[in-house]
């Protein structure tokens, strides 16, 4: 087996499959890199038994055959190289799948040894749902709903991010229990039954990587157990969550009494700033009028922050605990510069969101308050 | 002068046996079941009141009694389960001595009402203190109705040596759960103080029945080990690895279906699983042995809860080998090791350009063992979208307070000298120290003039332990809302433990309500701790309020609480522990008033010098 290539585009193409590999792993199968070679064309594929990610890579060759090699011991390789042409040459031992991969540059030859595989057969999945969707709309979006998903894995569903889509909207959601968002934007294609599938959150990092082209493909297979991303050139596939996810719709807030408006960034640094006063974390804002105290204490070590800030206040005086940590998280993922607090009692759900919406884009994030010790 | 001797009248007699089968409520009803189970009963319905001193009433669609035996029901040693000296030997019911009705008879009012066929017409008997009243015809479905009021009310003394109302409802509920288990094809129902608290439905399997009192998640995991010689016939469902605690859930034996105490059977059990996971871990496990009558002897005592076996030793061999080898059978079969959660959320994926993807499925679940294998936190290139407060299982609650100890009851370890290594931990806190954490349960941390070990467990408990005394103290410590409560299934008496410590589970800042059944749902959790450890927090306590062998300074139920938590809530043993959150700490250790011990006075530290260590080294 023999192909010939540059160091440029095959850095790229082990790059982007090996997204797909897990940090550790205890099964070999799952440290390679497979390349298949087939008409011309190399393919490259990785995987962690859910998650696998396809790449294609412009070589020369008129060979055929498939081989793994370890992903990093390559991946190493490539790095340190600049770019210029490079040929793989293949051979295999004698009686055995074992073989060795030279590898020719201007500079030199190196060695790594490789397994030679059977071709695998083509698993049948009809995908019947496909969306082409603007690559910065969906990264956006995924952008400002991944972070609330959870990271423990007492409820697993919670570890992904609901993607609801229906007529010409697609909704995503992602909670951790203590926090939800729910952005929603429009989609050029009509989807008449709703849809629902939870993308587990490392998917969705990984797409953060791999998607660079103008637009994508969406496909959702027939069982609602797989989501497929096709872009130039790589395809990332993946098992989706199948356990139910929570009843989000029923927790938001549909009433709210209190209506703060103020200067999204000026919040954000209070927070940052009074938090660190705090012994646990946490933090009291208090509202009264037009002016929003923010305060956090450390009885322990006699230590305080106080800060106010003019708002816009509408409602009964209110003060209300938060871990501060969630309102800078809820706070930097809005893109507005005036933002609105939607407030009940200390401890219902506060609702963060633009004070002037984008066109056509919902985005609200709702946080649990801390109830704190008087 | 001397005092004659008397030959006591026989209303003393039967007062003084009965102090020997009926010691308390729950003894009553133990043996008011067992009656039922050996009159053949599908239905069991149980109702107490007042805690079982004003009523237990035990109703079963039993066998019942015609009116020949059931007028002498109530006679010392009258009974219908053995006739001879030699089926002591043979015994295949619950009761056999014919003690246990006289003995509620003689310290309560008992009336039993009873038809042995379906004409609806029955009898009854009525007694007062053990003095019974002629049998009288009355209408009754077929099988038995037992009502007992106002127990020992001719024997005061005794009333007073009762633990509280509370405590006495529990001893019941615990007995119940035990007792039920064996018996999956009998319908239970017992309501305490006019609520339905326990319901077990008839069902096919042990592991049913397990999952009506366990809880379902509990019964799914368990491993089924079987063993059959000699005559000898034994069931045991043990705890997975996963449920492994150190302070087990239940262990449970039961012998030709009679829950006994034997520690054979559970040494041979924490034997058989220690060769796979060392000797620190209990199971859970519940063991039913079938064994010939004939070899053993059950008449040991009245309350009839131990027996003994003609030989011990192939009884522990027996055991051993059955857990041994169905351990060992799971133990090839990796999946059984992941957690369900790694196992239920994601199906299958099969690959793309050809590549079957479900050749490496089979090896998934051993895969995601291991949960650095998916960190988001290195993977995500957004904001930075998980709290530190959130992802650490305890924060730097507080810094250093050189205040002497106040809490005597505690053993001080060398304070003089380690006063000054408070200060002296506490001035390199301030900046991170390199820490090694050993085994997943210690601290390797390097002072001025040597090393420190610090047992981990032990250290977060007294962190804990002080911050849930100063919590109880204000009232209410800060607790996180949730958005979607976590449900908790429970077993009646768990559930009866954490509804009577309601107050000091919110002062913790877990707000908790009654989610009907066996189960609970939690809507606020403690400000610090993570989501994923409020389920085991909330059962080691527990199990922990359960297991009652509280040092004696805890008789105030704020420490036993407090020390609960911290017991419950602290790392555990394994757990892995970043730099930031061993010298988190180490920080609040070195900040408690006692850093030296735990709650319950073990040290949560070891001090070498480098004096002793160059001892050690010869130099």
């Amino acid at each position: 087996m023999l192909f010939t290539t540059t160091i440029r585009q095959i850095q790229d193409a082990v790059g982007k499959v090996s997204l797909a590999i897990p940090v550790k792993t205890i099964d070999p199968r799952y440290d390679n890199v497979h390349l298949s070679l087939e008409d011309g064309t190399l393919t490259l594929f990785a995987t962690d038994g859910e998650i696998s990610v396809t790449a294609q890579c412009g070589v020369e060759t008129t060979d055929t055959g498939n081989i793994g090699i370890k992903a990093k011991t390559l991946q190493e390789f490539l790095r340190s190289m600049y770019d210029t042409s490079v040929s793989f040459t293949i051979n295999r031992q004698e009686i055995s799948d074992h073989g060795m991969v030279s590898i020719s540059t201007d500079k030199g030859r190196y060695t790594i040894p490789c397994l030679f595989e059977n071709k695998q057969e083509k698993s049948i999945k009809i995908y019947d749902i496909t969306l082409q969707l603007k690559t910065d709309e969906l990264l956006d979006l995924v952008q400002k709903t991944i972070f609330a998903c959870s990271v423990d894995g007492m409820r697993p569903s919670m570890m992904g991010v609901l993607f609801e889509i229906q007529d010409t909207t697609i909704t995503g959601v992602a909670t951790d229990g203590h926090r939800l968002v729910r952005c929603r934007k429009p989609i050029q294609e009509q989807i008449h039954e709703k849809q629902k599938i939870v993308v587990p959150a490392r998917v969705l990092s990984i797409l953060q990587k791999l998607a660079q082209s103008e637009t994508l493909t969406m496909s959702i297979d027939e069982d609602r157990r797989s989501v497929k991303f096709s872009m130039e050139n790589v395809v990332l596939e993946a098992a989706l969550i199948v356990e139910p996810y929570p009843n989000y719709e029923a927790v938001i807030p549909v009433e709210h009494d209190k209506l703060m408006h103020a200067q999204r960034t000026d919040i954000y640094d209070s927070v940052r700033r009074v938090g660190r006063f705090s012994s646990i974390g946490d933090i009291k804002i208090e509202v009264n009028g037009a002016v929003t105290k923010i305060m956090a204490e450390n009885t322990n070590e006699g230590e305080s922050a106080q800060e106010e800030l003019p708002c816009t206040f509408t409602g009964e005086p209110i003060v209300i605990g938060f871990n501060a940590k969630f309102i800078e998280a809820a706070l930097a993922h809005i893109d507005d510069k005036e933002i609105v607090i939607e407030m009940k009692s200390p401890t219902t759900a506060v609702i963060f969101k633009p004070a002037e919406p984008q066109e056509q884009e919902e985005l609200i994030i709702l946080v649990m308050p801390v109830r704190i010790n008087n | 002068m001397e005092r004659t001797v008397e030959v006591l009248s026989p209303s003393v007699v039967e007062k003084i046996a009965a102090g020997e089968v009926i010691e308390r409520p729950a003894s009553v009803l133990k043996e008011l079941i067992e009656n039922s189970i050996d009159a053949g009963s599908t239905k069991i319905d149980i109702t107490i009141e007042d805690a079982g001193f004003s009523l237990i009433r035990i109703i079963d669609n039993g066998s019942g009694m015609s009116p020949r035996n059931l007028g002498k029901s109530l006679l010392r040693h009258a009974t219908s389960k053995i006739q001879s000296a030699d089926d002591l030997f043979s015994i295949g019911t619950m009761g056999f001595r014919g003690e246990a009705l006289a003995a509620i008879a003689a310290v309560s009012r008992v009336t039993i009402t009873s038809s042995s066929d379906n004409s609806g017409m029955g009898y009854q008997i009525v007694s007062n203190g053990g003095e019974a009243e002629p049998v009288s015809p009355f209408e009754h479905p077929k099988g038995t109705t037992i009502v007992m009021r106002d127990l020992f009310f001719n024997v005061p003394a005794r009333k007073k040596f009762m633990k509280t109302r509370k405590g006495e409802q529990m001893a019941m509920l615990r007995m119940l759960e035990q007792l039920v288990i064996p018996f999956p094809s009998i319908h239970f129902t017992a309501s305490f103080e006019g609520k339905r608290t326990f319901d077990a439905p008839s069902a096919e399997t042990l592991r049913e029945r397990i999952a009506d009192v366990a809880g379902i998640d509990f019964a799914k995991g368990l491993i089924e080990c079987r063993n059959e010689q000699n005559g000898m016939d034994v069931v045991v469902y043990v705890s997975t690895p996963e449920q492994l605690k150190e302070r087990p859930r239940f262990q449970s034996l039961y012998v030709n279906l009679r829950r006994i105490d034997n520690d054979s059977v559970t040494f041979a059990v924490r034997e058989a699983f220690s060769k796979y996971l060392g000797a620190s871990y209990r199971p859970s496990f519940f063991c039913f042995l079938d064994i010939d009558p004939s070899r053993i002897d059950v008449n040991v005592h009245p309350t009839k809860q131990q027996v003994k076996f003609d030989d011990e030793r192939s009884l522990f061999g027996f055991i051993y080998s059955a857990v041994k080898r169905g351990i060992g059978d799971v133990m090839v079969k990796p999946d059984h090791f992941s957690t369900p959660s790694q196992q239920q959320p994601v199906a299958n994926s099969p690959g793309e350009k050809g590549v079957e993807l479900s050749l490496f499925n089979e090896n998934a679940a051993e895969l995601k063992k291991q949960p650095s294998a998916v960190d988001y936190s290195t993977i995500f290139t957004t904001a930075q979208p998980q709290s530190s407060l959130s992802s650490q299982p305890f924060q730097p609650l507080q810094l250093f307070r050189p205040e002497a100890s106040d809490e005597p009851e505690e053993k001080r370890v060398d304070s003089k000298k380690d006063s000054a290594l408070q200060y002296e931990m506490h001035e390199q806190i301030w900046d991170l120290i390199s820490c090694y954490q050993i085994h997943g349960l210690f601290i390797l941390a390097p002072i001025k003039n040597g090393i420190l070990l610090i047992d981990q467990h032990a250290a977060h408990e007294r962190v804990l332990f002080e911050q849930a005394l100063e919590d109880l103290k204000r009232g209410r410590s800060a607790s996180q809302q949730l958005l979607f409560p976590i449900v908790i299934e429970l077993t009646p008496t768990e559930k009866s433990v954490v509804e009577s410590g309601k107050d000091y589970f919110a002062a913790f800042g877990f707000e908790i309500a009654d989610f009907g059944g066996r189960s609970l749902s939690i809507s606020a959790i403690p400000a610090f701790i993570r989501d994923s450890v409020v389920v085991e927090t909330i059962r080691e306590m527990i199990r922990y309020l359960l297991d009652g062998k509280n040092p004696e300074s805890f008789l105030e139920p704020e420490k036993r609480f407090a020390a609960a938590f911290a017991c419950g809530a602290a790392i555990k043993a394994g757990q892995k522990l970043s730099q930031e959150e061993m010298n988190a700490l180490l920080n609040s250790l070195f900040s408690a008033k006692n850093p030296y011990t735990c709650p319950h006075g073990r040290p949560t530290l070891v001090r070498m010098s480098l004096d002793e260590l160059s001892r050690r080294f010869l130099r």
